[in-house]
């Protein structure tokens, strides 16, 4: 029998502005058919697998509540990764970063740098955000400065520089701060926890009980900031140009070094607001476990909405569901596989725009 | 089709009626190409005529729409380049396909299925060596590809297609990158490859080489053939051209005589290393004025490109720069831009556009700091593509719109838009690297009518070329450069092809003292007001006895195979090649 076969020719034309949507969207949907396969093989009954998957995160407000809560860090982190790779540079130290972001918001409270009885809300949280990302910031500045003075490859720095954070902050927890031997901060004082939706359920009863909190509007405007420098001032345009070709942008007269350190130094701040907004307003304490691996999901993030910020928010409500899903359901394993397939996917889904396929009938062949 | 004189022998490529349509282009319109054994057939046309997409047809890359091809009377049908390999077709790309990082003989290697698992690399180092001496190619197999010229690479990308044992070359305008000298051993290698039984298909733009090197030609325009199979003695140099433009090329062009101006640039003892850390330019001293072309001539990998780049701020040195009164020696490259410096690579795809960004991306690189493009922190795109669309117009860039990825755009319209770039924002000092490298017979008009114009308008321009013929009609002086080294500035008057290729190969180090026994051949002064060279400058000239020593020294690197001959013939030769039938006009244009 002769079956058609495809072959790859380089595509030639301007790919569509609808093709790029279409392959994404395609490549989820493909995840979700291959996952199914996996869970009838393993004996479940993927619809309803699904069905259960989607009740758990959109299913009621206060689902989606804890869905915006899991997204908060990752769409911080994921616009960070999104800025440094729009230039190329490959900043995987998110977590660390994101660690020490955490780390310096929690000195607000603990050292404490200010009286947390008299001082303000708004006062300990805007100096909390500000330390977390300039923490946050500081931390990047190492692997940008190596890189931009020695360049020395910042996928290794930032890899490394992420047990750093993790050990210095288990410094603190273990030691220093530790409540009563176990490995964490003591709670918060209210005053520095960010307003919560349930805050407000004395006026709007339908609010009681969900924990999302103002970190989103962090990553809400940090979006239309990234979105703006990105697409519509000066500096975006340098970004792009060296990220396309280093060569190119030194030839045109852009300081290389002096851009990678300044990028590495917002996507480091980008992370640690993140970490800010994790105790601030999630844990409410320092602890070893307050990342869920976000810093590297948010690498995952920003290449699934292709470094595009806006889209970085869409996919990380979508991560965010996966990850209060998996709670509910065992094995919880099931989330990661879909996430995976889901990344597999997309990325691959980029041939589609790079080639073009035509099927070719062998009987043509040997005539 | 058919050919009285060869129906005996089985054509080693047969190209019958391929059709190749690419999206609003018909790359090729039922073209046929025949290939015999052992044969040079050259395939001229302009940029887009279709040359490459059929030679990318033959390898495999592209698939035609209809069409057969047959290889040693065999029909077959390639689905990837590998397929075509294993026929025997290797094909040198315009566009260099190496891995910067490894080493010649790695590059050599890769995609081969030998060796298998451990690689002994000081032994491939060896056979590679020895294959690139049997076709008298000059290469370190252990050299890293990024530290290697232009030329050297070319000559990588060659041996990596006779380590394949192909029997059928695809050349496209091998020599577009060479030296003179560089490029007539590469076809006296090319020639031996003939005779030895290897088909070759020579693509190229320059006439006075395709007559040299092959022996039928054919011509594409438009994606049609205008000359199939005809016999490469049989054409003139203005027949080819007018079948390749389909109208009358201008081969003179006209240079007003102006008086130069006030001095805009000058170098003062620039030294400098290259990539290898080794010296690449030694003790440098030159001076450029308003309207002014001064020309550097020299093979490839003699300085020229450590020269430019130091000049536009992209690699440090040792001595001033002058220009405008500043000292830009080691500043930054944007405080030259600032100051009008405009630059045209030699790298057009690699430094000189960025390759997935849009026309309107490439075209604002240079001056987005400016209103209207940018406003305080905000950059209007509006006003970006506005200027985008009024240069793609005034420059006539064929693109689809201002928004396609340059990438796309052939190598003629990529350089357009470099040119639009630099010469639209009026440039006090242009430094252009080979600006018609691998352009065809009208793009090379229109960058060379350009750049007079820009002289006109008083800017200074140091043009960097391979191609002796451009110095020599558009230079007011000509700096010739050696081993990081000016060998001596000439001035207008003192032109002369011969002295400047013995100057290019070093052979004027250490002049003979002996005066001169023909009227002709009256010693070569150098420009003595404008000389700021080396110390043996004073005392330089050409003499027929310093030719004699040269012929005598093989050894010396001079890549002139037919060096053997009698210096008249030789002269004779080297002239009628690069000069035509310019040579008379050039003398008397003054």
């Amino acid at each position: 029998m002769k079956i058609p076969y495809p072959v790859f020719t380089k595509r030639t034309e301007e790919v569509p502005n609808w093709l790029p949507v279409v392959t994404s969207v395609g490549a989820v949907l493909m995840a979700f058919i291959i996952s199914g396969i996996i869970l009838k093989l393993i004996g479940a009954d993927p619809i309803k697998v699904y069905k259960y998957f989607f009740k758990a995160s959109f299913g009621s407000w206060g689902a989606f509540s804890d869905v915006l809560v899991k997204a908060t860090p990752l769409i911080l982190i994921g616009l960070g990764c999104a800025l440094a790779f729009r230039m190329r540079l490959w900043n995987i130290g998110a977590e660390g970063q994101f660690f020490v972001g955490a780390f310096m918001a929690t000195m607000v409270v603990m050292v404490p740098l200010v009286d947390l009885e008299t001082t303000p809300k708004v006062v300990i949280l805007g100096l909390m955000a500000i330390l977390g990302m300039i923490g946050g910031a500081l931390f990047a500045f190492i692997p940008g400065f190596l890189k931009a003075k020695l360049n020395i490859n910042e996928i290794i720095t930032t890899l490394m520089l992420n047990y750093i954070a993790v050990l210095w902050n288990n410094y603190w927890i273990f030691g220093k701060w530790s409540d009563s031997g176990f490995q964490m901060t003591k709670t918060f004082p209210k005053q520095a926890w960010m307003p919560r939706l349930a805050d407000y359920a004395k006026n709007i009863p339908a609010f009681s009980g969900m924990t999302a909190h103002a970190g989103i509007l962090f990553g809400l405007i940090a979006a239309l900031i990234v979105y703006l420098i990105i697409y519509k001032s000066k500096w975006g345009y340098k970004i792009t140009l060296i990220g396309d070709n280093v060569r190119t942008a030194r030839y045109a007269g852009i300081d290389i070094a002096a851009n990678t350190i300044l990028v590495f130094m917002i996507s480091g701040a980008l992370a640690g607001l993140a970490g800010m907004t994790e105790v601030a307003g999630t844990v409410h304490r320092l602890q070893e476990r307050i990342s869920t691996s976000y810093g590297f999901s948010g690498v995952i993030v920003a290449w699934l909405a292709k470094l595009n910020p806006f889209g970085v928010i869409v996919v990380s409500i979508l991560f965010g569901a996966l990850l209060v899903a998996s709670r509910e359901i065992q094995p919880s394993g099931i989330s990661f596989l879909i996430q995976g397939i889901t990344l597999f996917l997309v990325i691959s889904s980029d041939v589609m725009l790079k080639y073009q396929i035509t099927w070719v009938r062998p009987q043509e062949e040997q005539a | 089709m058919t050919f009285p004189d060869q129906t005996s022998v089985v054509p080693a490529v047969e190209m019958k009626d391929i059709v190749l349509q690419f999206p609003g282009v018909l790359a090729n319109d039922h073209v046929n190409f025949t290939l015999m054994p052992g044969e040079i057939h050259a395939l001229l046309g302009e940029n887009g005529a279709g040359k490459s997409s059929l030679m990318n047809v033959l390898i495999g890359l592209y698939r035609p729409q209809s069409g057969e091809i047959f290889i040693h009377g065999e029909k077959v049908s390639f689905n990837s380049p590998k397929d075509a390999i294993a026929k025997g077709i290797g094909m040198v790309h315009q566009h260099f396909m190496l891995v910067e990082n490894q080493t010649v003989t790695e590059n050599v290697l890769i995609g081969l299925d030998n060796p298998r698992f451990r690689l002994n690399l000081k032994k491939y180092d060896d056979e590679i060596r020895d294959l690139a001496e049997q076709y008298g190619i000059h290469i370190d197999p252990t050299a890293r590809i990024w530290q290697l010229s232009v030329g050297e690479q070319q000559r990588v990308e060659i041996l990596k297609i006779l380590y394949r044992g192909a029997d059928i070359l695809i050349m496209d305008e091998p020599t577009a990158v060479l030296a003179p000298q560089e490029a007539d051993e590469l076809i006296a290698t090319l020639k031996e490859m003939a005779a030895r039984g290897k088909s070759i298909a020579f693509i190229s733009h320059k006439l006075h080489e395709v007559k040299k090197v092959a022996s039928k030609l054919s011509v594409l325009r438009r994606g049609r053939m205008t000359a199939e199979r005809v016999d490469t003695k049989d054409m003139t140099r203005e027949s080819l051209a007018s079948l390749m433009v389909g109208r009358e090329v201008i081969f003179n062009l006209h240079k007003c005589q102006q008086e130069t101006g006030r001095e805009v640039l000058r170098l003062q003892n620039i030294s400098a290393v290259n990539n290898k850390n080794l010296p690449a330019l030694r003790d440098v001293n030159l001076d450029l004025h308003e309207g002014e072309i001064l020309g550097i001539a020299g093979v490839a990998g003699n300085g020229q490109s450590e020269l430019v780049e130091v000049i536009t701020g992209l690699r440090t040195c040792t001595g001033n720069i002058w220009f405008e009164g500043k000292d830009i020696a080691n500043k930054p490259p944007a405080f030259s831009i600032n100051q009008g410096l405009a630059h045209i690579p030699e790298d057009r795809i690699g430094v000189g556009s960025a390759p997935n960004l849009s026309l309107t991306s490439n075209i604002i690189m240079k001056r987005y700091n400016e209103e209207p493009i940018s406003k305080k922190w905000q950059l209007n795109y509006l006003a970006a593509d506005e200027l985008a669309s009024r240069l793609k117009n005034e420059y006539d860039i064929q693109a689809p719109n201002i928004k396609t990825q340059v990438r796309k755009l052939s190598g003629g319209n990529l350089q357009k838009l470099i040119l639009a770039r630099e010469l639209s924002s009026t440039p006090r000092l242009l430094v252009a690297m080979q600006p018609t490298r691998g352009l065809d017979v009208g793009a090379i008009e229109g960058v060379q009518q350009l750049l007079l114009q820009q002289r006109e308008q008083g800017c200074a321009i140091l043009l960097v070329s391979e191609d002796l013929d451009e110095l020599l009609a558009l230079s007011d002086r000509i700096a010739v450069m050696y081993e990081g080294e000016v060998v001596n500035t000439l001035c207008q008057e003192d032109f002369d092809l011969e002295t400047i290729g013995l100057m290019m190969t070093g052979s004027f180090q250490h002049p003979d003292p002996t005066p001169a026994d023909q009227s002709d051949e009256a010693p070569i002064p150098s420009c003595e007001e404008e000389y700021l060279g080396s110390e043996e400058g004073g005392s330089l000239s050409l003499t027929p006895s310093s030719r004699r020593r040269r012929e005598g020294n093989k050894g010396d690197g001079s890549l002139n195979p037919e060096s053997s001959q009698t210096p008249e013939s030789e002269k004779e030769r080297v002239l009628r090649k690069v000069l035509g039938d310019k040579y008379k006009n050039q003398g008397g244009g003054k």
